[in-house]
């Protein structure tokens, strides 16, 4: 036994209660001394670790107590959140406790899909897996191996893309809804940046949102949240203006200052309509327009097609009357949105999830963005700026070998970025179709990693049929899902306070951060670090895949990247505010103090406070966030396969009115739902939504009431909410923060009823994923 | 001696449920599961109150124990199980209380929460700062009143004097936008007591003379 | 006075089947019971339909429901002794005993309503004099000593001759006489002096015992509906009333099924009492009503809208109807002797004079819209009426389903009072309460019911009830 200050304390407090207390049995004091040791002197610490409940990166930090997880709180000093945290993160102490959750390794014993498997032993496990892929490699099949990721980034994501390439698989696939860490598709066209840029939301005095839930499920409630405190401080401080746009009150319209309701689908109309404004009262500046943008007056491509500017189309197209009628937004609001938006400074506009979600997602984008051109805030303080970027050091390069350079070249199975999907980096939601044709290839092996595809794609339960047809599929879920019930082989990976974590950040308000989370816990059960298992698995492999992941364990990569933070000249590790403040004078000054002696202090205090960052935003500059070929912005692009895109609806008509399925499906994310819809999580089960307070364990659908009467339906019924695909049964939450003719449900559902059952399988063209907008449905009473 | 206070502004407030959340993990306040929660018997300390959906006012409320400095539930009591401290924290003895419920219908916000059953935490270690509460008895919000004793313990072994912004409740430290300020009333210059008496503040249920000890703010003038 | 050669009138004969019928009915109520106390004591009160808001249900609702038959009894005994009204003479130990298994009952519900049963003790312990439930306590406990006391006075001579007589169960009664022996004249007045000072503070007790609980609502101010002055006099009311109508009921069982010989004036007598009471309670309810209509204050408009209009409107208005209308009308006509000729075409006509009036007020039966629902009306007034009056049964039979009648009503009342304050109205913007009692629950009512059925058959059998002239 290894003498640990607990067991001394253990002995000591044995020894005293003896001594004190005659009198009750030997089993009474061992437990009472049991207690004492446990309750009056464990090792109680709080760990800096980073929640993964949503992608924004906030900073925990996580009690442990004896080492097992007893408490979480915000990271005081992490620049995200500051001590803040929104109501996901404390799921996670559910989530580590989930009595669900893999033991160890498993192996499939019944039929694909019985849910019957047998424990294997790790070794074993990755001994049968590394000689299957290897076999494959040898067979020339490396790119019949996919691997399919949910939301996640940083080195373990970078983990992921060395093993596909070094392996040979160009078919490293991700399903998620947005992707923080890269630039969004708008802002790679309109701007041709290669890093994602930020809406610097503390410092703006006006936010124009479309659709967008800022405080409750976009890129970072916490973040946004603390920018809206400041907005509402009182005081010698302006005082931040608010507007959202939006069919449904979402909570972030009901805090906004101003919620506009719009007709679902029509943001891009809106949009352009508030452009016509601005232009025909002269609001816009010019002076930007003029010099930074191109596209803005007619213009005429290289083979001397003559195309319509933003101006024309603008003026000929969308003149408030007709986009008022479009819309339902009244002339009145759409004037004083536009003078608002250009005569209140710094402003920004903010359009990046959820406005449309249909086949006119792109341009619908592309509309609300150019607004932010016309008022010019790009490069602006509190408008749209360019981050820092962090300086990790780079990584060995990867080795591809002949075999992966072959198979590297073959087609993505998901045909994400040719074809239909040019634009899209990833189009998971096309994966099922593939898989079940065998087109362009049959898929030999399928992992999934952080994601459960047959519950979170609307092409999901396609998937769970076309899986009958991989041979092998692989999955790293810690807990029983619908998609690990398919699988072959379960490699249960670690929950996420159990773990080495990393995370940058780069997408928020132009700092840049990088977060290090220690595990906060010893592994509950015979789990292991899917990151850890990627380079078991190299090692087997062995050859050019071993030699691009040679690494021992998940930590090594981090101190090795970490050293790059060490060694540039700009940011520190997180500390107090008054440290902070000093160093932030010193450096207005040009001085600056190297905090640590050598890197291994820098990593130690890294693990201590949690993260490193740059507080120095980029300097307000239009140059670094325009990265097109001529240095503008560009209010029309060409797509690769050369369309040329640009603001507006798509020419597609809105699908007509239909008899049979009368209502439009919205969907929303709740603040409530973390990553992986968090079942689990029995705190976030019961108290979905502050504006449902009856509904528990359970999901609704929101019906405008004159929906629900026509519908038959009251407020609390039981009802189905059916589509030409499915049904699900949910609630009825009848209220007046849903535009007629649509019907909202949270995404994520619980107690059954997930909505991508009843989503169309379509494709979006330029995300990949489902159209979650657009599918027709109907209602009635169960 | 302090008189601890809360201010909550509901300008600031978007109905996230961060506060409701970060109360139950703190305070060990467990999920009751789907068939108890169908029966409306979910329990929170803190709670979030939609106000568009009924009557009252507009918006989101955040509720927790409004500790009224003269308060119904600690007259009715029968056994002296809910009591004022005297730095003005209503207290909830869990091993004095005999379950009659009447601190609970004597609250005009519906503020205290019953131990139908035995509900398990969902946790790997519960808070050993704060008991679980066994069946039985009622349950409240305590302003967090274990980071006052830890803060005071601290500042003791120190030798020095707490200050009062070392108390600070779970819910006010979780909420992103800073809608919740804490601490001692009875100090002028302290922030709460400024905003307490900031011209956009109310409190609810002044016609009923309890004198709650949280106070609002709204700019737009609210009544419940 | 009394005859000292006279036994005193003690059942002697074998159970009657009806008798066997009532007790095994009630066994098996309380095993039902017992089984549900036993559920309830390991899972916690989560076996009921309580929740929150409704944090007090139908354990409450009949705690006060039986403190109120239980001070409406005492009244009854009490106009005997201390007013001399010989007319009851002969149910006065009657209604004593029912007064006394109602306060049992009552405290057992009060138990069963706690949370920590274990920690009860803590009431006396720990007890905070401001709280009104000790004070309820308290009173309670007073007034159970100031009945066993009075119970034992009253009936001391003639347990006294029943130890000394030759029945197999002298043994009982000797025990119960507490050793005393004196059937002396002297001791016999001074007994009687006793009981009528006891009779005298036991009026007051009464009186205490119901304004008190009427207190434990009425002063919480959180509770609109509750919170008011008016409750303890209206709890004064109903109490009489239902004490009056469940001793109607039980004086005509034990005259019909335990066939003690009770005198049937005192039947007659407890109906006219019943009768000038209900028009009383009546005016309180409506005194209530027009006051808190004609304010409008939202609050507690809120509360008596769920009250009247809400989920719970049957049972206002069965209570209304049932309760009293019904039972005030079967009443008169039995004790007036109107002849059917006369009573068919009065119910009838009066009647359809009330739905008239329904009609007029704009009152309507959810469901049944325009005219038929006001038939609707008239005819769930007329027909109760009519059926008892035009069906083949006794006098008597008939006034103890009219006090049947009251007694449900008044606990429909007790129900109106304690639950839509607590899910009609709150102060802030909570979601809507719901309250059904559980499967679990009825069986513990039931089941406590059942003890008090029980106690009263066996003390019925077994002890000296009959006080003769």
């Amino acid at each position: 036994m290894i003498f640990s200050r607990r067991n001394f304390l253990k002995a000591m407090g044995l020894t005293a209660t003896t001594a004190t207390v005659a009198g009750g049995t030997t089993a009474d004091l061992g437990q009472a001394s049991e207690d004492l040791a446990r309750w009056a002197t464990p090792e109680d610490r709080w760990v800096p670790s980073i929640c993964q409940q949503c992608p924004a990166g906030c900073g925990l930090l996580v009690r442990g107590l004896d080492g097992v997880v007893a408490g979480l709180r915000g990271n005081p000093l992490h620049p995200v959140n500051r001590g803040a945290l929104c109501a996901k993160a404390y799921g996670a102490l559910q989530l580590v406790a989930d009595p669900e959750r893999f033991r160890g390794p498993l192996r499939r014993a019944g039929d694909r899909g019985s849910g019957r498997f047998e424990p294997i032993g790790w070794d074993e496990a990755l001994d049968q897996l590394a000689s299957r892929l290897g076999e494959l490699r040898a067979e020339g099949l490396a790119h019949t191996a996919v691997v399919l990721g949910g939301q996640y980034r940083g080195l373990r994501d970078t983990l992921w893309q060395r093993f596909a390439r070094s392996y040979g698989t160009p078919n490293y696939i991700r399903a998620r809804c947005i992707a923080p860490e890269r630039p969004a598709l708008t802002h790679r066209l309109m701007q041709g940046v290669t890093s994602p840029l930020a809406y610097d939301l503390d410092r703006a005095r006006y936010v124009l949102a479309f659709g967008v839930g800022l405080l409750e499920s976009w890129i970072s409630p916490v973040w946004a949240g603390r920018a809206f405190g400041g907005w509402r401080a009182g005081g010698d401080r302006l005082r931040g203006t608010l507007v959202v746009v939006d069919s449904r009150r979402s909570l972030t319209a009901a805090a906004a200052d101003r919620w506009v309701p719009i007709r679902p689908g029509t943001d891009g109309v809106l949009a352009l309509g508030i452009a016509n404004v601005l232009l025909r009262e002269r609001l816009y500046d010019a002076a930007f327009v003029d010099d930074s943008t191109a596209g803005f007056e007619d213009w005429v491509d290289p083979s001397g097609r003559r195309h319509r500017g933003l101006r024309t189309l603008v003026l000929q197209d969308y003149g408030p009357l007709a986009v008022s009628e479009r819309t339902g937004v009244p002339v009145e609001t759409i004037a004083t949105l536009a003078r608002e938006l250009a005569r209140t400074r710094p402003a920004v506009v903010v359009g990046e999830r959820g406005p449309a979600f249909g086949p006119d997602d792109l341009e619908t984008r592309m509309a609300i963005h150019a607004l932010n051109a016309l008022v010019g805030n790009l490069g602006m303080e509190g408008g749209v700026v360019m981050p820092g970027a962090v300086p990790l050091a780079a990584l060995p390069p990867v080795v591809e070998d002949e075999v992966a350079k072959k198979s590297l070249a073959q087609p993505r199975i998901d045909g994400a970025g040719g074809g239909a999907h040019g634009l899209a980096t990833d189009a998971a939601q096309a994966l099922p179709a593939r898989v079940a044709s065998g087109q362009p290839y049959p898929v030999n092996a399928l992992f999934l990693f952080a994601t459960n595809p047959v519950v979170s794609l609307p092409a999901g339960g396609e998937l769970a049929v076309a899986l009958g047809k991989v041979p092998l599929v692989v999955s790293f879920s810690p807990f029983p899902d619908e998609s690990s019930r398919f699988a072959d082989l379960i490699l249960p990976d670690h929950v996420f306070l159990e773990r080495w974590q990393d995370d940058p950040v780069t997408h928020l308000a132009g700092f840049a951060a990088w977060s290090l989370g220690r595990p906060a816990t010893r592994p509950r059960h015979d789990t292991r670090d899917t990151a850890d298992v990627i380079l078991h698995l190299a090692k087997r492999l062995g050859g050019s895949v071993g030699e691009s992941l040679a690494w021992e364990k998940y930590d090594d990569v981090l101190y090795e990247a970490a050293r790059g933070l060490h060694e540039a000249e700009q940011g520190y590790v997180v500390a107090p505010r008054e440290e902070e403040w000093v160093r932030r004078v010193q450096g207005q000054q040009g001085y600056r103090t190297p905090d640590f002696e050598s890197f291994d202090d820098f990593w130690d205090a890294l693990g201590e406070r949690g993260a490193w960052w740059d507080p120095a935003r980029a300097a307000a500059s239009r140059r670094t966030v325009l990265g097109t070929s001529t240095g503008k912005f560009h209010f029309f692009a060409a797509t690769p396969d050369g369309t040329i895109v640009g603001p507006g609806p798509a020419p597609a008509a809105p699908p007509d009115a239909d008899a049979a399925f009368p209502l439009v499906l919205s969907t929303y994310r709740l603040a409530t739902r973390p990553l992986g819809g968090g079942r689990n999580q029995p705190w976030l089960m019961e108290s979905p939504a502050a504006h449902v307070p009856t509904v528990a364990w359970r999901a609704w659908v929101e019906i405008h009431p004159e929906d629900a009467r026509r519908s038959g339906v009251a407020a609390g019924d039981e009802v189905w909410v059916e589509s030409a695909k499915g049904r699900m049964r949910v609630i009825a939450k009848v209220h007046d923060g849903t535009a007629p003719g649509v019907v909202h449900v949270p995404m994520a559902g619980v107690g059954g009823a997930q909505p991508n059952t009843i989503i169309a399988d379509v494709v979006d063209p330029t995300r990949g994923l489902g159209l979650f907008n657009t599918t027709r449905v109907r209602i009635r009473r169960a | 001696m302090p008189l601890w206070g809360m201010v909550i502004d509901l300008d600031r407030c978007t109905g996230c449920q961060a506060c409701a959340f970060a109360c139950m993990a703190e305070n060990n306040v467990p999920a009751v599961g789907p068939a108890e929660a169908a029966q409306g018997r979910r329990i929170a300390w803190m709670q979030i109150l939609d106000g568009s959906s009924g009557h009252g006012p507009d918006g989101f409320i955040p509720r927790p124990c409004f500790h009224c400095d003269d308060a119904p539930c600690t007259h009715v009591c029968p056994v002296d199980a809910t009591n004022r401290t005297p730095e003005g924290l209503i207290a909830q003895v869990y091993t004095r209380c005999i379950g009659c419920r009447y601190c609970m219908v004597a609250c005009p916000f519906d503020a205290k929460f019953f131990n139908w059953r035995r509900y398990r935490m969902a946790t790997l270690e519960p808070n050993p700062d704060v008991s679980i509460r066994p069946k039985g008895v009622v349950e409240k919000c305590t302003f967090c009143h274990h980071r006052l004793q830890r803060a005071r313990e601290r500042a003791r072994t120190e030798r020095r004097e707490m200050a009062a912004d070392e108390y600070r409740p779970a819910c006010m430290e979780t909420c992103p936008t800073g809608a919740i300020v804490f601490g001692d009333l009875s100090d002028a210059r302290s922030e709460v007591a400024r905003l307490a008496h900031d011209p956009r503040a109310f409190r609810f249920g002044e016609e009923l003379g309890t004198e709650p000890k949280v106070t609002y703010l709204s700019r737009v003038r609210r009544h419940a | 006075m009394h005859d000292e050669a006279r036994p005193p009138l003690i059942l002697s004969g074998p159970f009657a089947w009806k008798e066997v019928a009532v007790l095994g009915a009630m066994g098996v109520l309380l095993a039902v019971g017992l089984v549900a106390y036993a559920q309830q004591l390991t899972t916690g009160l989560g076996v009921t339909g309580l929740n929150t808001p409704a944090y007090w249900g139908l354990y409450i609702v009949n705690f006060v429901f039986f403190i109120g038959l239980s001070a409406g009894g005492i009244i009854v005994a009490s106009l005997v002794h201390a007013f001399g009204i010989r007319e009851f003479r002969s149910v006065a130990r009657i209604a004593e005993l029912m007064a006394i298994s109602c306060l049992v009952l009552a405290m057992m519900f009060i138990l069963l309503d706690l949370g920590r049963p274990d920690r009860m003790l803590f009431l006396l312990r720990h007890g905070r004099p401001q709280s009104p439930l000790v004070w309820d306590v308290t009173v309670v406990n007073s007034y159970l000593l100031i009945g066993l006391t009075y119970a034992y006075f009253g009936m001391r001579a003639d347990l006294v001759r029943a130890a000394a007589s030759p029945s197999r169960r002298r043994w009982l009664h000797r025990i119960l006489t507490l050793g005393y022996t004196d059937l002396s004249p002297r001791a016999l007045a001074r007994d009687h002096r006793l009981l009528r000072a006891l009779a005298v503070v036991g009026l007051f007790a009464a009186v205490a015992l119901h304004t008190v609980t009427a207190w434990i609502l009425g002063l919480v101010k959180a509770r609109p509906g509750w919170h008011g002055a008016i409750i303890a006099p209206l709890f004064i009311v109903s109490a009489t009333v239902s004490g009056v109508a469940l001793l109607l009921v039980s004086v005509v069982f034990c005259r019909r099924v335990l066939g003690l010989p009770l005198e049937p004036r005192a039947v007659r007598g407890l109906g006219t009492l019943l009768t000038a009471t209900i028009p009383i309670l009546g005016y309180f309810l409506f005194a209530e009503l027009l006051t808190v209509m004609y304010a409008g204050e939202p609050a507690a408009m809120q509360v008596f809208n769920e009250m009247m209009f809400g989920r719970y409107a049957p049972v206002f208005w069965g209570n209304l109807v049932l309760g009293l209308l019904v039972p005030l009308a079967i009443l008169g006509a039995t004790l007036l002797d109107v002849s059917r000729r006369i009573a068919v075409p009065a119910v009838l006509l009066s009647s359809a004079a009330l739905a008239a009036g329904a009609a007029a007020l704009g009152l309507r039966v959810p469901g049944v819209e325009g005219a038929p629902g006001y038939v609707l009306i008239w005819a769930v007034i007329a027909a109760p009426v009519l059926v008892v009056l035009l069906a083949p049964m006794g006098t008597e039979t008939r006034l103890g389903v009219a006090g049947a009648l009251v007694v449900l009503g008044v606990l429909a009342e007790r129900w109106n009072i304690v639950i839509p304050p607590l899910i009609g109205h709150a102060h802030l913007p909570y979601p809507r309460g719901f309250y059904a009692p559980s499967g679990t629950e009825l069986a513990l009512v039931l089941g406590v019911y059942a003890v008090g059925g029980l106690l009263f058959a066996f003390s019925a059998r077994f002890l000296p009830l009959v006080e003769h002239e």
